[in-house]
């Protein structure tokens, strides 16, 4: 856990190759290009990269799709007994996503404006914009402290410190509320700590994030996400979430469902036993590819009726 | 090809080393942060919001309102920080007191309520005998609670000497209102919730816990059903101010500074768990056989406690006494 997971490491790999070639594609097409150091700037309007990771990040994964994120046994009883019903609470209508999830999906475009010192004109923080349900972060990076371990405030957005580092913004985020990973239940602990590192490559900009969470997750949880310059890109000013009255609902009500319940809908379209999809740290790393791959051979067996 | 190979050596070095060793810089460990015990003298002081301060105590959280009038304290914590707490009242302000309002007659909220009460001043501000004392706000309920359980073990001293019986008192000083709401059957028969409205604070008292499961005391008055019914009356007070966070701010018995969405969270586990073992005892299911389903186990990284007086198991034993 406290370690770099393997899966960093995967991840860092695919992300210098990325970065290798396009190193070189900019090199050709004789662009300038901002060397890797505490000068570089992330501001400006920058829009998602969605590629082959469309479906996670758009319509987001479905009900029982928890492979690839390293959640334990707590978590996973949380997010089977997820009802999205929930979300239809008074008190829940206006939830924007935490900053555990928030960078990932849906895409975002993000416009990110430099906060500077009135008086000294010292730069000393980022803002973005463009999240959903315009859960904009602040970024400080005047050396402020973090709020009270014990009994600071936690708010959605957490509260974010960056600094340079070997060429790279690293912002750490703690103070995030109970939230989510994904969109379909996975929980995201209030103790959960969230690094991020960001650095560019000509016109793009990417993000590494490296969450621990000691509730929920046996191994951390990394992801990345990319964004592309985009000057003319206009992030507007959305309109604040507002609870409205739907239907009539009981004060306290708490939709949930029962323990033991099992989401089968990944199972069944992908024709895979539902411990496939189930999650866990075992289900990050390339070797479950053959476990799956039995899985699959003994399920069409059982279909087959042998 | 061998020139080729030097430069995409170089490129690649280039790039990849910052990116290598950035990741060498360690990320900050996440964990769930311990808290001094009930007989600590240590202290934390955070602002909150408007004129309201919160004091943290191994007994309680304390909240403290600081104005041109004096000071309204709501809970003075363990004893023995009781004199760490007072330096830190005297810090806030040079005025004293006004009033002190308990939560609870529990003894981790009302142990310092003498040490409390005699900060210097009163006399000089309103004219009040010395001896006569402050008032102690608290409702009747614990009274009688202080009479039929705690007589022998709770000095006289530090028990509420301003009582009421209804479900609502108000107070108004430095130019807000503060109401005072009586819980009728959550941690105890005593629980009240105090709301500084132009501050907009809510100091719950322990209904609220971000530490720990609802320590509600059957003996006492309290149950699952009105902890939950009291939950929800928070809910109803505060008011987000966007994106369900802001506004309203609530100071809890224990741990952090939270918004109404934090209640809510705390609201939605202890339904979902009392509905879990209810619906396990229509299915007539023992106490061992609810443990053994874990109906709890999402939750118990964040407010189980293995040891200590109120255990994972005991709050599911005292659930499943209550349902059964």
């Amino acid at each position: 856990m406290r370690q770099n997971s393997l899966a960093t490491k995967v991840v860092v790999v695919f992300l210098l190759q990325f970065n290798t070639l396009n190193f070189v594609n900019n090199l050709a097409r004789a662009q300038p290009i901002p060397v890797a150091s505490e000068a570089f700037d992330i501001s400006g309007m920058w829009s998602a990269l969605v590629l082959e990771d469309w479906y996670d990040r758009l319509p987001g994964a479905g009900l029982g799709e928890y492979t690839g994120i390293p959640m334990n046994a707590a978590a996973r009883q949380k997010a089977e007994t997820w009802d999205a019903s929930i979300l239809s609470q008074p008190e829940r209508q206006a939830q924007p996503h935490p900053a555990q999830y928030s960078f990932r999906g849906p895409r975002p475009n993000l416009s990110i404006d430099r906060i500077v010192d009135p008086v000294t004109r010292e730069h000393i923080g980022y803002q973005t914009y463009g999240t959903f349900g315009n859960a904009d972060r602040t970024i400080w990076l005047d050396g402020r402290p973090h709020p009270s371990e014990r009994y600071g405030l936690h708010q959605w957005n957490g509260f974010s410190t960056g600094e340079w580092s070997n060429g790279m913004l690293v912002v750490t985020t703690t103070h995030m509320k109970y939230g989510v990973y994904q969109r379909n239940g996975v929980p995201a602990s209030p103790y959960a700590v969230m690094t991020e590192y960001w650095f560019r490559n000509g016109e793009y900009l990417t993000m590494v994030s490296h969450i621990e969470d000691p509730i929920y997750l046996e191994e951390p949880l990394v992801r990345s996400q990319t964004w592309i310059w985009n000057p003319p890109q206009v992030v507007d000013l959305r309109r604040a979430f507002e609870p409205v009255e739907e239907v009539a609902m009981d004060p306290g009500w708490v939709p949930h469902w029962p323990l033991g319940t099992k989401h089968l809908d990944m199972a069944n379209r992908l024709g895979v036993a539902v411990e496939a999809t189930t999650g866990g740290a075992i289900t990050i790393y390339p070797e479950y590819r053959e476990t799956l791959r039995q899985m699959r051979e003994e399920f069409d067996k059982n279909q087959a009726g042998e | 090809m061998a020139l080729k190979n030097t430069i995409f050596c170089r490129l690649f070095f280039s790039v990849s080393i910052p990116v290598i060793s950035a990741f060498l810089v360690q990320p900050t460990l996440a964990q769930r942060p311990d808290f001094p015990s009930i007989t600590s003298d240590e202290i934390e002081v955070l602002p909150v919001q408007g004129s309201i301060t919160m004091i943290a105590t191994g007994g309680s959280n304390i909240a403290v309102m600081v104005g041109e009038l004096g000071l309204i304290v709501v809970d003075t914590g363990n004893f023995e920080a009781s004199a760490n707490v007072a330096d830190a009242i005297r810090e806030l302000s040079s005025l004293p007191p006004r009033y002190i309002i308990n939560t609870s007659v529990l003894p981790s909220h009302l142990a310092g309520n003498e040490v409390i009460s005699e900060i210097g001043g009163v006399e000089a501000l309103i004219g009040l005998n010395q001896d006569v004392g402050i008032p102690i706000v608290g409702h009747a309920n614990g009274l009688s609670l202080l009479v039929a359980e705690f007589i022998d073990a709770i000095p006289y001293e530090v028990w509420p000497n301003s009582t009421f019986f209804s479900e609502h008192k108000a107070l108004y000083l430095n130019g807000e209102p503060i109401e005072i709401l009586h819980q009728p059957a959550a941690i105890t028969q005593s629980d009240v919730l105090v709301h500084f409205r132009g501050s907009d604070v809510l100091v719950t008292g322990d209904i609220f816990d971000t530490t720990s499961y609802p320590h509600f005391y059957p003996e006492y008055g309290g149950s699952l059903q009105g902890l939950i019914d009291a939950l929800n009356s928070i809910i109803e007070i505060a008011v987000p101010e966007f994106n369900q966070q802001g506004g309203t701010l609530i100071i809890p018995g224990h741990g952090r500074i939270a918004s109404e969405s934090d209640v809510v969270e705390y609201r939605d586990m202890v339904t979902i768990i009392r509905d879990r073992v209810q619906l396990m005892i229509d299915d007539g299911l023992s106490f061992e056989e609810v443990l053994a389903a874990h109906p709890s186990l999402e939750y118990d990284g964040i407010y189980g406690h293995d040891s200590g007086e109120w255990t994972t198991r005991i709050f599911l034993e005292a659930v499943y006494a209550e349902l059964l």
